[in-house]
């Protein structure tokens, strides 16, 4: 299985999931016009990492502005990994926000009390 | 005289301390654009940043209502899609910015839309952040790749009521407009 690597545009993620570290990376901010176009590769990616390789996995999440059809494709990233979580594996998010952001922090906390997973909320 | 009445136009407009108003298709390009141009605005302004990201925000879901959901819609050349027409216009005053969109809708949908703001319209801030977690595990719709989260996120970000009119064009469609204001005052940071 190979690493995931993809250039963030103005509206899209960049991505890097690395396959030896289990650490997947997606920052910037996301508003394309079809979110789940860009999502579902993603969805693909991570699923098959985890019935593959089945390792530790570190997601982190520093997102600038996510429009709301991305906030729910992200909270579906958090689920896969939320059941992977629940059949035993290790999973931890670190959700990264501008320490005077209230908003993205609001949106972090959120994600952290509608799911079951061990969620750090980090101020940058 | 085209020329005469478009300075006349822009010099009502700027009095209205308008900061962009467009009318037409909007592209996600178009809508990109914009965008910078409203953060361009506020980014020389120190203290500003909060009501930044809320007021692009805004525009960004406003604008991409427009895109999914107008029932007028152009077909893009050499694509196989159609994007909505509409109007969005940001203004601002002493107190604060408003941000006011406008589209046509199949009249057999106006009356949902309006129930669905009329309902947010009453939800407290704590109703609303339960609503938009309730919406966001539903699955999607045909018609809304967001489960219909744009409207309680409007909401959520301007701290204001979401207000509507709608008008009735004709036997099938009806022209709506929906502004939410943003504070000057509780949103300096």
């Amino acid at each position: 299985m190979h690493d995931m690597h993809i250039k963030k545009t103005k509206y899209t993620l960049e991505i890097n999931f690395n396959v030896k570290k289990g650490v997947l990376e997606m920052s910037g901010s996301s508003y394309p016009e079809d979110a789940m176009g860009f999502f579902l590769p993603i969805y693909k990616w991570i699923e098959t990492f985890i019935s593959e390789v089945g390792k530790t996995t570190i997601l982190n999440l520093k997102l600038n502005y996510i429009n709301t059809s991305s906030s729910k494709c992200i909270l579906d990233v958090l689920e896969i990994l939320e059941n992977y979580h629940k059949k035993g594996g290790n999973v931890q998010v670190n959700w990264s926000y501008e320490k005077d952001d209230e908003d993205a922090l609001e949106t972090g906390e959120e994600f952290a009390e509608d799911l079951d997973l061990n969620f750090n909320l980090i101020p940058y | 005289m085209i020329e005469k009445e478009i300075l006349e136009l822009y010099r009502k407009r700027i009095n209205k301390n308008l900061i962009l108003s467009f009318k037409g298709s909007i592209s996600q390009d178009i809508l990109v654009g914009f965008g910078e141009t409203i953060k361009n605005k506020f980014y020389f302004n120190i203290g500003q940043k909060k009501i930044s990201k809320k007021v692009f925000a805004i525009f960004i879901e406003l604008a991409q209502n427009i895109l999914h959901h107008s029932a007028e819609k152009i077909s893009l050349e050499n694509e196989d899609k159609k994007i909505g027409t509409g109007i969005i216009d940001i203004t601002e005053n002493e107190k604060f910015y408003s941000i006011t969109s406008g589209n046509m809708v199949e009249n057999s949908k106006a009356k949902k839309i309006l129930n669905k703001c009329n309902y947010i319209n009453q939800l407290d801030k704590e109703g609303l952040k339960k609503h938009y977690l309730e919406q966001r595990k539903l699955p999607r719709t045909k018609e809304s790749q967001s489960a219909g989260l744009g409207l309680i996120d409007i909401a959520r970000r301007s701290s204001s009521i979401l207000k509507t009119e709608i008008n009735k064009v004709d036997d099938l469609y009806s022209f709506f407009i929906l502004s939410v204001d943003v504070s000057k005052e509780n949103n300096n940071a």
